[in-house]
């Protein structure tokens, strides 16, 4: 099962890949919108509002990503991989491959940020920890709830208004404790955040493979 | 009615638990407290609602189980009618309380965990009724809206559960207030307060199946008008 | 209404609790000013001051200074000198008065000339317990409860339209 989920990410970065323009769309995307940010607010001395303003930014770019994972392969592909392999592998490759590139995304929109927007986190490893976690939750949530959107045709329509009533525990865990790495705060003061966390993107995964066999059936 | 008193004992029970909690609302004894002053009473009618909407929103997503497992459905049908009965729970559910915390707090939205809660139930929902009302194919409609009251749900629970922990250090100035928290109730008001939220849970049940039957009769004669 | 208001009285006894008492002497503001040398001494005695007060408790949320105990008597108590040098303490307790009103009580501590002044304020938290007594308010439930029974009836009947016709596209089947 782990080998046919890796070979399933290699495929599905070759699809993402083979198209360099779209893959490049997505970093064009983060600097875009963070160029909005810095041109509104020109530059953000409080460490609270860089925080939320960083994963909002995060939260709209992931969710741009995500949103092509149904849209890649195209009809008769999915009807030969859904011959071919078990709807779990599916979904858990999905999910890991949109891990990846929420992760790079991240890692793309943090020095772009700190560049233009001042850098105030203070515990830069706890936050990137925290980053890690975070992003689990969200590709997890997000793949779940657009293979749903897809159903309806309109995924990009549908899946910000399915997913972010949705994801919102999980953003505001995310916001107060990479917060709290923000202000350099002892990672002993708010480790139970960074559980809760890891709690969530198990019961998001557990969740995304008990139910996304319903979904791939049509 | 069918099945006779054996079927339906619950609805009888469910309009004596009120019968008794709703006159006592009103006389009961309850605890002195300084902003809130008589308004705590609404503990019994506005909170009430609260609990009514979690409950029906757990049968909608037992309904929406029942309906990914089997592929029927009416239990589609079903689960729909009963998140319309929680959303109703819901409105009523904030629009009172709106009310209450304007006169009590002295705004109509505060920045409280139960209210930021509650909107994000009825946003989720809300969003359910999209996701329903944008697929046609109806088995399409089964599954994906099935998928998503289960998962919404879900995470909607632990939101709940995880609402003071993440809100009391946000906003540390509020420990004190005695809107929440710190209620130390008198102990005669949960014999009010109990009888309450189980009376209206299931009235809600209630009038959920009301619904359900409604629906599914409609369903039905559609289905024979086209197949004829 | 004598009707409504005797039968209700028999099914919700509580009611009866609604005794009028004389109110305690809420307005009284008053600054006592004693020299305490000896340790525990008595400070002030609420029940003195206002009279007719039932028990005092000290809000879960309110902090006192370890230097004071307030007994469920009204008496508040000095301990000791050690934390009670030139700041002022305030803090506040409720007390329920022995005609049921609750009141809050804000106590001012503050040393100055070797003299300790205590000022208390008594303020009542309004309770509608008139309104519930007097005011009619048996009316109110007597029309609450009308409005309950006709939705309820509502509810029945619909339900059991709804079994009938369910039943009735059954049997066409």
């Amino acid at each position: 099962m782990v080998s046919r989920i890796l070979y399933l990410i290699k495929y599905e970065a070759l699809l993402e890949f083979r198209n360099k323009a779209l893959t490049g769309s997505l970093f064009v995307y983060v600097i875009s919108t963070v160029f909005v940010c810095y041109r509104s607010f020109r530059s953000v001395e409080n460490a609270e509002t860089w925080n939320a303003l960083f994963w909002i930014v995060v939260l709209f770019s992931s969710t741009n990503a995500v949103l092509r994972s149904f849209q890649r392969e195209n009809k008769n592909q999915a009807l030969y991989l859904y011959q071919t392999l078990k709807p779990g592998e599916v979904i858990l490759s999905k999910i890991a491959f949109n891990y990846i590139l929420t992760l790079a995304l991240i890692g793309g929109t943090l020095p772009v940020f700190a560049l233009l927007l001042g850098n105030p986190v203070r515990d830069i490893w706890t936050f990137v920890l925290i980053a890690f976690l975070a992003a689990g939750a969200f590709s997890a949530t997000l793949t779940l709830v657009s293979a749903m959107a897809g159903k309806t045709g309109n995924a990009a329509g549908l899946t910000p208004v399915l997913g972010f009533p949705v994801i919102l525990p999980v953003l505001m865990v995310a916001i107060k404790a990479a917060g709290k790495a923000a202000a350099g705060e002892a990672f002993t003061a708010y480790w139970d955040l960074a559980v809760v966390l890891a709690a969530f993107n198990a019961v998001i995964v557990i969740l995304s493979f008990l139910l996304f066999p319903y979904l791939w059936r049509d | 009615m069918r099945g006779g008193f054996a079927a339906n004992w619950w609805k009888f029970l469910g309009v004596g638990l009120l019968l008794f909690a709703i006159p006592m609302a009103w006389l009961g004894n309850v605890s002195v407290q300084v902003i809130l002053h008589e308004t705590i009473r609404n503990l019994y009618f506005h909170v009430t609602m609260w609990f009514a909407m979690i409950a029906v929103f757990a049968g909608s997503v037992f309904y929406s189980i029942k309906a990914l497992r089997t592929g029927n459905r009416l239990h589609d049908i079903r689960a729909e009618q009963f998140a319309q009965t929680g959303m109703m729970f819901g409105f009523i559910g904030i629009t009172t309380g709106m009310m209450w915390a304007n006169y009590t707090w002295g705004a109509p939205w505060v920045d409280d965990p139960k209210l930021n809660g509650s909107a994000v139930s009825l946003l989720i929902y809300m969003a359910y009724f999209v996701l329903r009302g944008s697929l046609n194919d109806p088995i399409r409609r089964l599954r994906a809206a099935g998928a998503y009251n289960i998962f919404a749900f879900v995470m909607l629970i632990l939101l709940i559960g995880l609402m003071p922990r993440i809100n009391d250090s946000l906003h540390p100035g509020n420990g004190g207030n005695p809107g929440f928290g710190g209620y130390d109730l008198k102990n005669e008001m949960k014999w009010v307060f109990y009888p309450s939220v189980l009376g209206w849970i299931l009235i809600g049940f209630w009038i959920a199946g009301i619904k359900s039957k409604s629906a599914i009769a409609k369903y039905t004669l559609e289905e024979e008008i086209t197949e004829s | 209404m004598k009707i409504v208001h005797s039968f209700l009285l028999v099914f919700f006894t509580g009611l009866s609790a609604f005794a009028t008492q004389e109110p305690i002497s809420a307005a009284a503001n008053s600054t006592i000013t004693e020299s305490v040398s000896v340790f525990p001494d008595t400070l002030v005695d609420l029940n003195r001051q206002f009279g007719g007060l039932k028990s005092v408790v000290v809000a879960k949320e309110v902090v006192i200074p370890e230097a004071i105990e307030i007994t469920p008597s009204g008496l508040i108590i000095l301990t000791s000198d050690e934390l009670l040098k030139a700041e002022a303490y305030s803090f506040e307790v409720k007390a329920e008065a022995s005609d049921n009103e609750v009141y809050i009580i804000s106590v001012r501590i503050k040393k100055s000339n070797g003299k300790i002044l205590v000022s208390t304020v008594a303020d009542k938290i309004d309770m509608a317990s008139g309104f519930r007594a007097e005011g009619k308010i048996y009316v109110v439930v007597a029309v609450s409860m009308i409005l309950f029974f006709v939705i309820i009836g509502y509810l029945f009947v619909l339900d059991r339209r709804m079994n009938r016709i369910q039943s009735e596209i059954k049997n066409r089947k």
